[in-house]
């Protein structure tokens, strides 16, 4: 895996989660709940387990990118296209192909897509900021 | 980004096409209908030139990421490795990406296995044959 500087990648999965904050907060979050018809917000301990889980995700996603990073010997703003280069093209594609066949709207998927295409950037920023 | 090998591309694509084809129809098909919610005539009211066109375009360019990724690697890959990476691709950038999705869209864990696994495979598969077509 080469060497892992744990608070880049710790200050890049935060960076991540607060995209997504914002996002589905105060920039999407309207849209996001009438395309999704879920408009009450979780309780409890379902609101714990959601952030602990989303958390870990993005913690994986960040330690691959990471790690994507030491193996192509990446420098610079190339680290700043594989970031967003992967947001656009493997997990987009993935969104969309599963979201056509669910029959989801144009919107949603724009949503979805672009909170993973603008985390992305945003954690490698984080990441060649911190290197 | 063009010095990639576009007959590879194109038949990765369509072997990853392909594994969804078996696997949402006889492998998941029923499960997968359950779990999305959607009966079998609202599946087949959809466009399904848009549906599969779409998802056929959305598979050439992750084919193409895969063959550009494997190119622009500082050393040469062997086929097992380059099969591993494209499994790990799938694993650590799509399999999280649906599953913050679908935790926060309160889908069933069903359903983020279904879809998950299909991706893990759909990789496997593009990897494949990248690996044996550099």
């Amino acid at each position: 895996m080469g060497e892992i500087n744990m608070v880049a990648v710790v200050a890049a999965t935060l960076a991540f989660f607060v995209v997504g904050a914002v996002w589905y907060g105060a920039l999407f979050g309207k849209p996001w709940q009438r395309e999704t018809g879920i408009t009450k917000p979780p309780q409890g301990a379902q609101v714990a387990k959601i952030m602990g889980l989303t958390l870990a995700f993005e913690m994986l996603v960040v330690l691959m990118l990471d790690h994507t990073i030491a193996r192509t010997g990446a420098s610079g703003h190339v680290i700043l296209m594989i970031a967003t280069g992967f947001g656009l093209s493997i997990m987009t594609p993935a969104i969309g192909i599963n979201y056509l066949h669910q029959r989801k709207s144009l919107t949603l998927f724009l949503i979805d897509a672009g909170h993973f295409v603008v985390g992305m950037a945003a954690a490698g920023l984080v990441l060649l900021a911190l290197r | 980004m063009f010095a990639v090998n576009w007959l590879a591309i194109v038949l990765a694509a369509l072997m990853g096409f392909l594994v969804g084809g078996i696997w949402y129809g006889p492998v998941m098909g029923k499960k997968w209908m359950g779990a999305v919610g959607l009966s079998e005539e609202q599946v087949k009211q959809a466009n399904m030139g848009m549906v599969y066109g779409g998802a056929f375009a959305f598979s050439l360019l992750a084919s193409w990421t895969l063959a550009h990724t494997f190119a622009t690697y500082a050393q040469d890959l062997s086929v097992p490795v380059k099969i591993m990476t494209a499994f790990g691709v799938a694993l650590g950038f799509i399999v999280p990406a649906l599953g913050t999705n679908y935790l926060f869209s309160q889908k069933s864990k069903t359903l983020f296995f279904i879809d998950a696994g299909y991706w893990l495979l759909f990789y496997i598969a593009m990897g494949t044959v990248h690996a044996y077509m550099p």
